[in-house]
């Protein structure tokens, strides 16, 4: 009702446009890398008129595209409930310092509601059912399809010509966001693809003789060099293992057995895959090919020669933290352009990287993000807040840094760096959670990166190779129960397999095979199969 | 026993009634007007519909319960742990309440009594962080011990069949203050005069232990296993979750109801999904202890719970 | 007081056993207490121990950073435990004395009431629900002192069994006699009989408001509300979920000076400390409480 009000208020917008048009150069983010982000709306105006079928167009003062939105003589506050990484002591000057970038023009604040890891499920599971009035939330792609179901998520796309900013970034990968009919999240935005790679300590490297160089190349998820990049890594862990016996070789949390986003794609949850870097389009179980038994024999065979840390098998501290303590040579982690960079920095030791795959564009990425509760007060503010921040800088550093000036400062480069040589524990407000807000490419990136990595970023995001699932995400709805059942199998045998500590490995695979298929993963596989079919046949 | 209620016999209890009021309201609204979300178990829940207008979806809610080959080990599991904790707490405890009561030494029994109740204190993400101390196969000091005396080092983290005895004394290290506690209480409150009479007749510690102090003590016994049964069916998430290190190797015999739900619900869960757990939990331990209490009315009805 | 041979004998092997479960009680929180000041690199590469090689601060002085917060909520939680304590020790007793009453018009129907909140609940949700929609607890101080924590069915069943058995029927009916009220009987009687009980309560439930976080999570998001056992455990799990999910930051290094081990063992000891300080002091009560009872020994 209210969107059709809007639509017949046309006049009033193509007023105010061709007012904005005039000041079209000011494009309401003042900070360089925010010039750099070219997937971002930053050049909203053009955006804006191909933005959506409703024909209403609108700009603000300083240039922001807000669609059919019009400005209410109402203040609203948004409430916006995002990830913290730890609890900060000015947080309500941040909270007023975010309200002001859109109030003036959009006569709209914001209430912060902050969560952390450990607290975001239990929060929103009782924040969600009971109604509390709430406008957008941080959402796992894996919770999406049960609050759909229980109605707490709205479906974006009635809000369609109040986002121009929005569909202009979410472009076609809008399949991906979509559960069903219904458009259910706006993804972050961050790298939509990874390789997958060991994390070495060069020094260590090259104390043993090699050179990263000579580890070009390798690529496990290809058969026919599976076992000569699998030879190369074994003899570099005999090396090390001889050479520094005081050394674990290897340890950490990802396993080439869980990389079900990266030799495959795992179709959102790794039950029933697209083998071969999403290659075909046959639904398959990747947990019984020959591809994974072989990663997890090769994991076993390291186990056993001694090479992994005795404690593998339970380890739940990251590898960052572990290469820190200066004990560890090597562990598995995803990469992306900054990967040094932000390893260096997080391990503090001489960090290298050895690439093990291709990178695969796939819609996985793309099901993080923000969801509009059902429970917002007003719906249609709501979106024209979020497509207003999502191209603002000043918001973005904001909400991840904290207070230019006090929580952080700009360099010579134009990146964010710590004030007088400060890190993480001087100042009192400092996430680093970017990949898990609504746009980090509009804003700062931090000291360390190359100026340009935000472009660097767009490159990379298409991938060496398309997944044929790209743009496709199944609805686990009506297989709920089996994917129940299966998380529950997953987390009894999955660890011990992967992780290679399990002495039999055939059996094993054979026994956690069984369980699966007991747990109803054919279903799941049928109905992905299915669901996959219609979708070729619509977009194909 | 009934006695007929007439107003005058009824009046002079009102007094009583009045002093019970500010209980009986609290736990109204604290325990029996959320009780109403019960429903939600056998609904698919909407919050658009609201509790009571979503749609009933049958037994659905409880399905992913019993849909595994997993069941049976699970309720195993949970029964057996909560038997075997009932016992070891309740024997522990009333030993160490007894042998408290009877040091002399007022200094020493302070320091006993402190003591025993400390790692009731701890949380259990941080008594798992200890465990992992001991236990961890790289670094723990078990293992230390067992490597300088030469020996090959235990996989604690893979090895299932220790860890029945691990958690039992887990959980007895960490509750068993409890139990003493209320015991040690409940010992402070007999008559010392029993105590002077069997002395003066000849009895031995033992004797007064088995003929006086627990006799004594039967009402307080009584009433904790009574209420330990009650909770038969649930389990100590964080004992069960947290001390095993989530090892998936380990869930034959770490494996209970709670870790099952939490872990089958950690992605997709749903209230409904979750609050048929709970049911089907309280609906068991609410038949179990009816039962047992049933038992107990018939040996003693003075000692029965209700 | 001369001891006989056998009572001698007696003593020393009960306080022989007591030791040994006092070291087994003890040392682990020694052991604790000994990880929260090694150095955190000692503690990855050597592993634990109570004689760490190394010993190091940074766990304490993370927290000392932020002592602002950390004193505020001790603050906090000092006056939710007194409050909270101070209504359940009222608010049980009320409800156990009648109870423990045998001639009770409608005794079982009130024993069954409070009973059955023990078996049931409605979860989670509906509580939720019901706290913030209609009481509005939500970030005040209500939300550490009214959900669940202010009367448990379990205490109100102690106190009422301990009625029950420790005090003799007689004194009551000499005190009816007398033409005392049950309000008179209830404290001059009552009550102090049953100091024993309602001291042990009394620290049960006291450990209970120091030690609950669940309330917090639910009920509390704004930092400055945050009781000491909230913010802790949110450190907890923030320095956890930094540890576990490096991944897709930018790399400003937030890891790099958070020790990770060393700082659990730190933040769990500190939010004992306070406990441990208090602890002898409440025991002077606790045994007096226990040496009005027993006369014996």
């Amino acid at each position: 009702m209210k969107k059709k009000i809007l639509c017949g208020m046309l006049a009033a917008m193509m007023v105010s446009g061709a007012l904005v048009s005039c000041g079209g150069g000011d494009t309401g983010s003042s900070t360089p890398a925010a010039d750099n982000g070219s997937t971002t709306a930053s050049d909203s105006a053009e955006g804006g008129e191909e933005g959506g079928e409703a024909a209403a167009s609108g700009t603000t003062a300083s240039g922001v595209n807000i669609g059919s939105y019009t400005v209410s003589e109402d203040p609203y506050t948004v409430k916006f409930l995002y990830l913290l990484a730890q609890e900060g002591d000015h947080f309500d000057e941040i909270e007023a310092a975010a309200s002001a970038v859109t109030m003036e023009e959009l006569n709209i604040g914001v209430e912060f509601i902050p969560v952390t890891y450990g607290t975001i499920d239990t929060n929103l599971n009782t924040m969600l059912p009971a109604g509390e009035p709430l406008d957008w939330f941080t959402c796992f792609a894996g919770n999406q399809g049960t609050y759909l179901d229980s109605g707490y998520i709205v479906d974006l796309n009635d809000y369609q010509s109040l986002m121009p900013n929005i569909m202009e970034y979410v472009g076609d990968g809008i399949g991906n966001c979509m559960i069903g009919e219904d458009w259910v999240v706006i993804p972050s935005n961050y790298e939509r693809t990874a390789w997958t790679c060991y994390l070495v300590r060069n020094d260590i490297l090259e104390d043993c003789g090699y050179t990263i160089e000579d580890f070009d190349g390798i690529d496990l998820g290809d058969p026919d060099k599976f076992q000569e990049g699998a030879d190369k890594l074994t003899e570099l862990f005999a090396t090390v293992a001889e050479k520094h016996p005081e050394m674990v070789v290897l340890n950490g949390t990802m396993f080439l057995g869980t990389q079900s986003s990266c030799y495959v794609d795992g179709l959102s949850d790794g039950f029933g895959v697209l083998e071969n870097y999403g290659q075909t389009t046959t639904v398959t179980n990747w947990y019984e090919s020959e591809q994974w038994a072989n990663f997890a024999k090769l994991n076993q065979q390291w186990f056993q020669a001694g090479y992994a840390s005795q404690d593998i098998g339970t380890n739940v501290d990251s590898i960052e933290p572990i290469l820190k303590a200066g004990n560890t040579f090597a562990g598995l982690c995803n990469a992306k352009p900054n990967t040094i960079a932000e390893k260096l920095s997080q391990c503090a030791q001489d960090i290298n990287v050895i690439k093990l795959s291709k990178t695969m564009l796939s819609g996985g990425n793309m099901g993080n993000g923000f969801c509009l509760s059902s429970a917002s007060e007003n719906k249609e503010a709501a979106c024209a807040w979020y497509n207003y921040i999502f191209q603002s800088g000043e918001f973005n550093d904001l909400i991840n840094w904290g207070i230019e000036g006090t929580d952080w400062v700009e360099n010579e480069e134009g990146l964010a760096d710590f004030p007088d040589g400060g890190d993480a524990t001087t100042v009192s407000y400092h996430n680093d959670y970017g990949w898990i807000y609504p746009n980090q490419m509009v804003g700062h990136a931090w000291a360390g990166n190359d100026p340009d990595v935000w472009d660097q970023y767009v490159d990379f995001n298409k991938g060496d190779v398309v997944s044929q699932g790209y743009g496709f995400r199944y609805d686990n709805r009506p297989v709920i129960n089996e994917v129940v059942a299966c998380n529950a199998v997953n987390s009894q045998y999955q660890a011990q397999i992967v992780r290679g500590v399990a002495t039999d490995m055939d059996a094993a695979i054979q026994e956690y095979n069984n369980a699966l298929y007991d747990a109803g993963l054919q279903t799941i596989i049928d109905e992905k199969q299915n669901q996959l079919n219609a979708w070729l046949e619509a977009n194909g | 026993m009934k006695q007929k209620l007439t107003w005058a016999h009824f009046k002079q209890f009102i007094p009583l009634y009045i002093m019970m009021v500010p209980s009986l309201v609290y736990i109204f609204i604290n325990n029996y007007i959320p009780m109403a979300g019960i429903v939600v178990a056998f609904k698919k829940y909407n919050v658009n519909d609201g509790m009571f207008g979503s749609a009933w979806c049958g037994l659905d809610n409880f399905q992913f319960l019993f849909g595994t080959s997993d069941a049976f080990v699970m309720i195993r599991n949970t029964l057996l742990y909560n038997v075997a904790f009932i016992i070891v707490n309740q024997c522990l405890g009333i030993a160490l309440a007894i042998i408290i009561s009877d040091v002399i030494n007022k200094g020493l029994k302070k320091l006993y009594q402190s003591s025993i109740l400390l790692p009731f204190l701890l949380s259990m993400v941080v008594v798992s962080y200890i465990v992992f101390a001991f236990l961890s196969q790289e670094n723990g000091m078990i293992n230390a011990v067992l490597k300088s005396m030469g020996k090959d080092i235990v996989y604690w983290y893979q090895d299932n069949g220790p860890w029945p005895f691990i958690l039992i004394f887990v959980n007895a290290w960490k509750g068993v203050g409890y139990g003493a506690l209320i015991y040690i209480a409940g010992i402070a409150g007999i008559d010392p005069a029993f105590y002077e009479a069997a002395e003066l007749d000849g009895a031995n510690k033992w004797q007064q232990i088995t003929k006086i102090t627990l006799p004594c003590l039967v009402p307080q016994i009584i009433t904790l296993v009574l209420m330990a049964i009650g909770r038969i069916f649930a389990s100590d998430f964080g004992l069960f979750y947290q001390i095993p290190q989530n090892s998936g190797a380990l869930f034959p015999t770490t494996q209970t109801i709670d870790t099952y739900v939490y872990r089958a619900l950690i992605q997709a869960g749903g209230i409904g999904r979750s609050s048929a757990a709970g049911v089907f939990q309280s609906v068991v331990g609410f038949t179990l202890v009816m039962i047992s209490n049933a038992v107990v009315r018939k040996i003693s009805a003075e000692n029965a719970m209700f | 007081m001369v001891l006989s041979k056998g009572e001698k004998a007696y003593q020393v092997g009960i306080n022989i056993v007591l030791i040994i479960v006092t070291l087994v009680m003890i040392l682990p929180i020694v052991l604790l207490f000994m990880c929260s000041i090694t150095d955190e690199n000692t503690l990855i590469n050597n592993g634990y121990s109570f004689f760490p090689e190394k010993f190091g601060l940074t766990a304490y002085q993370y927290i000392w950073q932020n002592r602002g917060t950390v004193l505020r909520s001790y603050g906090l939680t000092i006056v939710v435990t007194v409050i909270g304590t101070a209504c359940t020790l009222i608010l049980t007793s009320l409800i156990a004395y009648p109870l423990s009453l045998r001639n009770l018009p409608g005794r079982p129907f009130f024993n069954f009431y409070v009973f059955f909140t023990m078996l049931f609940s409605g979860g989670l949700v509906p509580a939720y629900i019901m706290w913030t929609n209609t009481f509005h607890i939500k970030n005040t101080i209500f939300a550490y002192l009214l959900p669940n924590l202010l009367l448990s069915a379990y205490n109100i069943i102690l106190v009422r069994t301990f009625f029950m058995t420790s005090i003799p029927d007689a004194l009551y009916e000499a005190a009816r006699i007398d033409g005392a009220s049950y309000f008179t009987i209830y404290w001059k009687i009552v009550l102090p009989m049953g100091k024993p009980i309602m001291v042990t309560i009394g620290l049960f439930s006291g450990l209970g408001f120091w030690n609950d976080w669940t309330n917090g999570l639910y009920y509390v998001n704004r930092s400055e509300m945050f009781t000491t056992q909230v913010l802790l455990n949110r450190m907890i799990q923030d320095i956890q979920a930094l540890a576990n999910n490096p991944g897709g930051g930018s790399g400003s290094g937030a890891l790099v000076n958070l020790p990770t081990v060393s700082i659990r063992m730190a933040i769990a000891f500190v939010a004992i400390l306070p406990i441990l300080v208090v602890y002898p002091f409440l025991q002077k009560y606790f045994a007096s409480g226990i040496a009005l009872g027993a006369v014996k020994g």
